[in-house]
């Protein structure tokens, strides 16, 4: 495996021209490039979404689950299988949304995957409408005068949901998302990067502009190993703190089942006679 | 005077949930296949953890059983109300064993039941200051009254309680014994039932819920996941405590969305994968069935039927479901529903599904009900011996080799199934898509690639029907009745075959249809098209398997015998019903009694 191009699917992505979902991809392929993971060893596992759909567009082994599904899907290839780089792409409607039980119960069983969330605060694939990330009055199609929800806080539910990795990034800065991706793949254990994503269609107020102006790089001096310091991080909203905000050590999930422990899933299926326990314990 | 009968009785013992009813029943079943015998172990319980009123029934033979029965030989009753709902059962001269001490007042005609006052409180709260040890009194009693040997029974109580400790254990047998020694002290009636141990092969008795796990495990399943629903809870159970020991990984999600979509998630990665739910939890995973449909991933989904709709009464059976089996998901999928009848049928249909699952890439659903899941049903005819594994083209890393590009989802195929890879294979990556594909797996929404593959996927089906063996009539085919059922009430309606030859001189033929996707259209059609007199058994209000037949043979089933009281028929109740049928005349409409309603449909 020599370069960048190894990743290249067969077809181009068909997102909208200066789509933040073209710096996700990137950094995604350097990543890749980076931890050194050849294409058929990473499985990347999709939904149902512009970015989340990211999968299609990177030679690799690919799942495209149904809108919000992707991160079961992405857990159970892992278990089964710990060899292989398994990274979940999922938008903020279907993590935050139609998901969002997943995603706090992946916090919660600690699979080592990584979960890259693409923010652009709209329903882009839809034509337009409202995210649960969208900033609280914001006008759209679903909302002609405005949204009434609070806006979901999906570095905040990370964390507060348990988590072991969190950290933010930004799709218009293609070297600190890939560190991202890195540092989130090097994690032993679930790890979320939200990724502000502008959407040039349908989101004319959280554009990149908007994005770099409303973000600021974590100080080096940062320790992310204190959970309300890192939740206060988190909350901030006048200027979202890029960078990883909070990361611990803790047992992955895969390594902690009952028979696992020892070794991963016998990859070969063979007749296991259950006599035994017929005999042993029903008669 | 009524005639001694030697190993052959039904017995239920009943009152309040955490009372340890059902394990009573079974330590009973226990005692009697131990002795050689065949036991039916049946439970009703509401949906509660305390309190309420359960029973188990235990039916034993000296030939092979599979259903319940309403007569019964020996009533236990822990409590009042267990006396007032179940006395009536009670055959003439039968034996009630029940704590006079607890009855305020015991409001039944006596006349022709044996009353046997044994003082399970008494002797409970003597030994531990509590009543917990009714039932085991209640047990030493009942094998003293079967003129039983106690030791057998004492042997059951000791592996049922080893964990709980040497004291609980001790207690249960003083428990026991002294129940045991209560009856030979006191009771002077007429025994009219005796267990006496015969030589026979050894027997084990499971549930539907451990013959399916114990099926999985056989088939070499490596993923598990289950949300817990009732009738299919004690699967997730048998494989959280056996699946890490026989290769299986058991993952508790949190829904049964993300349950179907872990299972194809495991599946996608290279393993046999099963989830596992009732009806209620079937219908979240919908979508999730057809996207394994569409990617051509093959699992196993066991779906527990219960009465509906919504809630419905969780703790209770019906035969309601099929047509959810049939059409959940939108859009249209290859699919395979096999609907097993007893605990031997379950443990070879599932190994059969995951077969099936394999072979042609698509998903299976195992379609039970709480009569097969929870009930206990003896068996010596369980055996991996002849059992092999075939997983279906799975392709390998040398056929990847010679290969420029591989196409997953090739169109190149006789019978729809392409080759399919597993993540880390090198040249075998593909993409597994949601969205309509090409042979890559990559998205098209173009008119040409749709049809193609939706033809490929769809030519499955009459590949899949080559493989299924074939519907079967049993009995003459000349016969004047013809009987069909589906699901768990083939025992019942067999038995229910034997009293119609032998009380009401009737010749009857039994069609019962295991297969329900794909639907052995041919076969049924041709089989029906030579009967007379057709009636249909089913558990549900609409008669889901009627409307299937006369959707794919365009025969009309004009009898019906339906039921959806939660509760199963037993094979006396199917001989009623069909004399009613009989009774009614031949043709137009006929107005039945229903189980506990007004009127019933024809």
């Amino acid at each position: 495996m020599a370069n960048i191009t190894d990743y290249n699917a067969r077809v181009a992505p068909t997102w909208c021209p200066g789509c933040g979902n073209f710096g996700i991809l990137a950094a995604v392929k350097k990543a890749l490039l980076e931890l050194k993971i050849e294409p058929h060893n990473a499985t990347i596992i999709g939904g149902v979404g512009c970015g989340s759909k990211l999968a299609y567009w990177v030679k690799a082994y690919g799942f495209n689950s149904l809108h919000g599904r992707q991160i079961p899907v992405a857990q159970a290839v892992k278990i089964v299988n710990p060899e292989l780089e398994v990274i979940a792409t999922i938008g903020d409607g279907e993590s935050v949304g139609e998901g969002t039980n997943h995603l706090v119960h992946a916090a919660r069983r600690n699979v080592d995957i990584v979960c890259v969330i693409s923010n652009n605060q709209i329903y882009g694939l839809t034509t337009g409408q409202a995210s649960p990330t969208s900033d609280k009055g914001f006008v759209t199609i679903s909302s002609p005068y405005g949204t009434i929800e609070q806006p979901i806080n999906i570095t905040a539910l990370a964390i507060a949901a348990g988590a072991s990795f969190v950290a933010r990034s930004f799709a218009g800065d293609i070297e600190h998302l890939t560190d991202m991706i890195v540092k989130a793949s090097k994690h032993k254990g679930f790890a979320v990067v939200e990724v502000l994503q502008p959407c040039v269609t349908f989101n004319k107020k959280n554009t990149f502009d908007w994005d770099k102006e409303h973000t600021y790089k974590i100080d080096k001096k940062y320790k992310p190993n204190n959970k309300t310091k890192a939740f206060e991080l988190a909350l901030e909203n006048k200027k979202l703190a890029l960078g990883v905000l909070y990361v611990e050590k803790r047992d992955v999930f895969e390594k902690s089942i009952h028979e696992l422990k020892k070794a991963p899933i016998e990859q070969e299926t063979k007749v296991v006679d259950v006599a035994k326990i017929l005999e042993k314990d029903f008669a | 005077m009524k005639k001694m009968v030697m190993n052959k009785l039904n017995l239920v013992i009943g009152g309040e949930a955490g009372y340890g009813i059902m394990n009573t029943g079974l330590a009973f079943a226990k005692f009697s296949i131990r002795n050689g015998l065949y036991a039916f172990l049946s439970h009703e319980y509401p949906s509660l953890v305390r309190g309420g009123h359960n029973t188990s029934a235990v039916r034993v033979s000296d030939s092979e059983i599979g259903s319940h029965h309403d007569k019964l030989s020996i009533l236990i009753a822990l409590n009042e109300e267990t006396i007032e709902k179940h006395y009536e059962q009670l055959e003439h001269d039968g034996i009630l064993i029940y704590d006079k001490a607890e009855i305020k007042e015991l409001n039944i005609p006596a006349k022709g039941i044996q009353l046997v006052d044994v003082p399970f409180v008494k002797i409970s709260t003597e030994i531990c200051n509590k009543r917990l040890l009714s039932n085991s009194v209640a047990l030493g009693a009942t094998v003293a009254v079967l003129n039983g040997e106690l030791k057998i029974m004492n042997g059951i109580l000791k592996e049922m309680y080893e964990e709980k400790g040497k004291e609980i254990i001790e207690w249960n047998l003083k428990a026991c014994k002294a129940g045991y020694d209560s009856v030979k002290k006191n009771f002077h009636g007429r025994v009219n039932h005796e267990i006496k141990a015969i030589k026979s092969a050894k027997k084990c008795i499971i549930t539907g819920n451990e013959a399916i796990g114990l099926g999985a495990l056989a088939a070499g399943c490596k993923f598990h996941s289950q949300y817990p629903m009732t009738p299919t809870t004690q699967l997730l159970t048998f494989m959280a405590l056996y699946g890490p020991k026989n290769g299986a990984v058991v993952v508790q999600p949190e829904d049964e969305i993300s349950s179907i979509h872990m299972a194809i998630g495991a599946s996608f990665a290279g393993v046999r994968a099963m989830c596992a739910t009732a009806g209620g939890g079937f219908c979240l995973m919908s979508e999730g069935f057809g996207l394994a449909g569409i990617t051509e991933i093959p699992i196993v989904v066991v779906v527990g039927q219960r009465a509906g709709p919504a809630t419905g009464l969780p703790t209770k059976t019906e035969q309601s479901d099929l047509n959810l089996a049939l059409h959940s998901g939108q859009g249209e999928i290859a699919r395979i529903v096999i609907a097993p009848s007893d605990v031997e049928d379950a443990f070879y249909s599932t190994i059969e599904a995951f077969e099936l699952a394999d072979k042609f890439q698509v998903p299976a659903i195992l379609l039970p009900d709480k009569y097969l899941c929870v009930n206990g049903k003896t068996t010596e005819k369980i055996s991996c011996s002849d059992l092999t594994i075939n997983r279906g083209k799975l392709i390998s890393d040398k056929q990847l080799s010679a290969m420029t590009e591989f196409k997953r989802y090739s169109l190149e195929t006789e019978d729809g199934v392409s080759y399919r890879s597993i993540p880390g294979q090198k040249n075998g990556m593909y993409d597994a898509a949601s969205d309509e594909h090409n042979e890559f797996g990559q998205i098209v929404e173009d008119s040409k690639p749709r049809t193609c593959m939706m033809e490929k996927r769809m030519k499955k089906i009459p590949f899949i029907l080559k493989d299924l063996s074939k519907p079967e009539l049993i009995g003459d085919k000349n016969a004047d009745i013809t009987l069909i059922g589906w699901g768990s009430t083939k025992s019942a309606i067999e038995e229910a075959m034997d009293e119609l030859r032998d009380s009401a001189n009737l010749s009857v033929n039994h069609l019962h249809v295991k297969y329900l996707s794909p639907f052995q259209s041919d076969d049924i059609k041709n089989i029906l098209s030579g009967c007379k007199k057709i009636i249909i058994i089913e558990g549900n209000y609409t008669s889901q398997l009627a409307s299937l037949i006369r959707e794919k043979t365009g025969i009309e089933i004009k009898y019906k015998i339906n039921r959806y009281d939660g509760k199963q028929f037993t094979s006396h109740e199917i001989y009623k019903k069909v004399m009613e049928v009989l009774g009614n005349g031949i043709s137009g409409t006929v107005q039945n009694k229903s189980f506990g309603g007004a009127q019933w449909q024809i």
